[in-house]
C-alpha cells in the first residue's frame, strides 16, 4: 500500500488484482456490455489511484474500490447519450441469454430496472457481499442496505420472495 | 435463499462475466505506465490566474459588452435565491482569464473526444472532458486553448463554439437519482478561451428567474450562431426539456418534448434524451432516443420558429442513431445507411468509414454538406466527401 501511495503502478496494480474480476462483474450487470465494462473498470482504477492518499489503512479495499466503480457506472449511463447509445445492430451474447422463454421475462425486468436498484441486487445476489459490505459500498447503514434489497426486489418483481440475509 | 432469489442470482450472472486476459494486461499496463496526474489545476497556475483576473477585471468587463454587445445581467438583479448562501466564487458575468493545463501525456484511452466543427476549417475538440483544443486547418495541427478556472480541474460535458473564438462550454452535475435534478454551469469565450464569462450557475440553492432550471440533468449544449443556443435537461421519468436563449446564454426559456406517436412516457427510465440541436437556415433538428417495453426508439424532432416549438418529424427506430448533413440528408454511420427525405425512407450508401467502438455511437458532426467529422474511441477522422470516405487525422492531446 505505501509503495502504491509513493506512485508504484506496478504495486498498485498487484492491489488492485484481486477485486478486479469482482469489480468487471459489477460493471457487466450494470452496464450489459462488454466494452462500456472494461472503460468503466479501468476509468475507476485510475480515480482509484488519484484518490489512494485518501485511502484509510486498515480499511478493506474492495467496498471501497466497488463504490468508485459503481459510481463510474452511473456516470456512465448518464455520460453523452450517444455514448451510451446502443446501436440495433448489436446482438446480445448468445451463450448467455438463450436460456428459455421462463427466464426471459426477468431478464428484460433487469434491463428496465433504475441503475440504484441494479446495484443493490448485483452486490448481494451476483458478488454475494454480506450485508455489511453491501452497505459500505453504498455508504448506508445496513439496514437501510436491507430495506434497499427490499425495495429493489419489489422494483424487480412485485410479490417475490426473498431472504434477504435471515 | 428462495427459489426466486436463486433465479435472480442466475439472471445476474447471465448479465455477467469474466474479464477477458486482454483487459487485464491493458490495464495492468496503463498502470504501470505511470502515476496518473491529478486532474487539479496546480495551485500556482490558480494564483496566476486569480491575480490576472483581478488585474484585468475592468478592462474585460468593458471589452466583453463593447464587443459583443451582449449584456450579461448580475446575479443581483434577477436572482431567485431559495436560501441565502455563499455565491460561487466567480460571479456571473464576471469575465476571468482561462488557465491552460497541459495534460500530462498522452490520454489514455478509454477517455474520449467532444467535438465541435462550426466551419470547413474550424474544429474544436474537448479531449477527456478536460482539455480543450482548436484547430483552423480542418484537424491537421491542433492547439490546446485555456478553460475556465471555476472549479478547478473538474469535467465538462460540452463544447459548441459558433466560429474560433465564440464558444460556450457546459458542465453538467452531479445528477440526482435517475436525474431528478441536476446542477449545471456555462461559460462562454469570445476570444478563443483567453477569458472565460460565467453565464450560467444553477445548483440546489441557486435557481435564477430565466435561467435553466434545476430539474433534470444537463449534458448537450449546442449554439447556432453567437446569441441563439440550446441546452437540454432530461430525467429518467419525464419529457425531456430543450432550453434556449438569444442573447448568449444570459437567459433562458424551456420547451418540453411532447411523447411521439409510439412514444410514452412511462418513468423508471422510460423517457426520451435528447441530443443536440442542429440548425440548417431556418430549420432547427433534434433527436430524442427513449427505452419503451420492446427496445430503444428514437426519433427526430423539427422546429421553424428558433425552438419556440418543437413537432415530431420522423421516427428513428431503425436505424436508431443519425446524423444531420443537411436538412434532408441524413446519415448513421456505422450502418452505412442514408436518407435523403428527412427519414422517411432509407438506403445503404458507400462509406470506408469503421467503427471500432465496439456497440457504443460514435459522435460525428458535420461543418458542412461535405466536410464532418468523426470520433473513433480516442480517434477522429475527417471526411471531405459527404461521409463516403474518411481518413485519421491527428488526435489532439495524443
Amino acid at each position: 500500500m505505501e509503495r502504491a501511495k509513493a506512485g508504484d503502478g506496478s504495486a498498485f496494480g498487484e492491489l488492485l488484482l484481486p477485486v478486479i474480476d469482482p469489480a468487471f462483474r459489477l460493471a457487466m450487470t450494470m452496464l450489459d456490455d462488454r466494452q462500456a465494462a472494461e472503460d468503466a473498470v479501468q476509468e475507476a482504477a485510475l480515480k482509484a489511484w488519484r484518490k489512494l492518499g485518501r485511502f484509510r489503512s486498515g480499511s478493506e479495499l474492495r467496498p471501497w474500490f466497488l463504490a468508485i466503480v459503481a459510481n463510474e457506472c452511473r456516470t456512465a449511463r448518464r455520460s453523452r447519450w450517444w455514448r451510451v447509445l446502443r446501436l440495433p445492430d448489436v446482438p446480445p451474447e448468445p451463450s448467455v441469454r438463450d436460456r428459455g422463454a421462463e427466464h426471459i421475462d426477468l431478464d428484460r425486468a433487469l434491463d428496465r430496472l433504475p441503475r440504484h436498484h441494479l446495484l443493490v441486487l448485483s452486490l448481494y445476489y451476483h458478488l454475494d457481499l454480506p450485508i455489511e459490505e453491501v452497505a459500505r459500498v453504498l455508504r448506508c447503514s445496513e439496514g437501510a442496505a436491507r430495506q434497499r434489497i427490499h425495495r429493489a426486489l419489489a422494483a424487480l418483481r412485485p410479490g417475490m420472495v426473498a431472504e434477504v440475509d435471515a | 435463499m428462495t427459489r426466486d432469489e436463486e433465479e435472480l442470482r442466475r439472471a445476474l450472472e447471465a448479465r455477467s462475466g469474466a474479464p477477458a486476459p486482454e483487459f487485464q494486461a491493458r490495464l495492468t499496463a496503463a498502470l504501470a505506465a505511470g502515476p496518473p496526474a491529478s486532474r487539479l489545476v496546480p495551485v500556482m497556475a490558480l494564483v496566476a490566474a486569480t491575480i490576472l483576473t483581478l488585474a484585468t477585471v475592468g478592462t474585460l468587463v468593458w471589452a466583453g459588452s463593447a464587443v459583443r454587445g451582449v449584456r450579461h445581467g448580475g446575479i443581483t438583479s434577477s436572482a431567485r435565491t431559495v436560501t441565502p448562501s455563499p455565491m460561487p466564487t466567480v460571479s456571473i458575468g464576471q469575465p476571468v482569464a482561462g488557465v491552460l493545463t497541459p495534460p500530462p501525456g498522452p490520454t489514455p484511452m478509454p477517455d474520449t473526444v467532444t467535438l465541435s466543427a462550426p466551419s470547413r476549417d474550424v474544429v474544436w475538440a474537448l479531449v477527456a472532458d478536460m482539455y480543450l483544443y482548436s484547430s483552423t486547418d480542418g484537424g491537421n495541427t491542433w492547439q490546446q486553448r485555456p478553460l475556465p478556472p471555476d472549479p478547478p480541474g473538474s469535467p465538462f460535458s460540452d463544447v459548441s463554439f459558433v466560429d474560433d473564438q465564440n464558444g460556450w462550454l457546459l458542465r453538467g452535475g452531479p445528477g440526482a437519482t435517475q436525474c431528478s435534478f441536476g446542477g449545471a454551469t456555462i461559460w462562454h469565450t469570445f476570444d478563443a478561451g483567453t477569458t472565460w464569462q460565467r453565464v450560467v450557475y444553477v445548483d440546489y440553492q441557486h435557481e435564477i428567474a430565466q435561467s435553466i432550471g434545476f430539474a433534470q440533468c444537463k449534458e448537450n449544449l449546442s449554439f447556432i450562431d453567437v446569441t441563439h443556443g440550446f441546452v437540454d435537461g432530461w430525467d429518467d421519468n419525464g419529457r425531456p426539456t430543450i432550453y434556449r436563449t438569444a442573447d448568449g446564454g444570459v437567459t433562458w426559456s424551456a420547451r418540453t418534448l411532447a411523447d411521439p406517436p409510439g412514444f410514452t412516457t412511462y418513468g423508471s427510465g422510460d423517457a426520451l434524451r435528447a441530443g443536440r440541436v442542429k440548425s440548417f437556415g431556418p430549420t432547427l433538428l433534434v433527436q430524442a432516443y427513449g427505452m419503451q417495453p420492446n427496445g430503444f426508439h428514437g426519433y427526430v424532432f423539427q422546429s421553424s420558429d428558433g425552438g419556440s416549438t418543437w413537432t415530431y418529424l420522423a421516427d428513428l427506430s431503425r436505424p436508431l442513431d443519425v446524423t444531420f448533413v443537411t436538412a434532408t440528408r441524413w446519415i448513421e454511420i456505422v450502418g452505412h445507411m442514408e436518407s435523403t427525405d428527412s427519414g422517411r425512407t432509407w438506403h445503404p450508401f458507400t462509406s470506408d468509414y469503421h467503427s471500432q467502438a465496439a456497440g457504443a455511437a460514435p459522435q460525428v458532426v458535420f461543418a458542412d454538406p461535405l466536410i464532418g467529422y468523426a470520433t473513433v474511441r480516442s480517434d477522429i477522422q475527417r471526411t471531405i466527401d459527404g461521409g463516403a470516405h474518411w481518413t485519421h487525422i491527428r488526435t489532439p492531446g495524443m
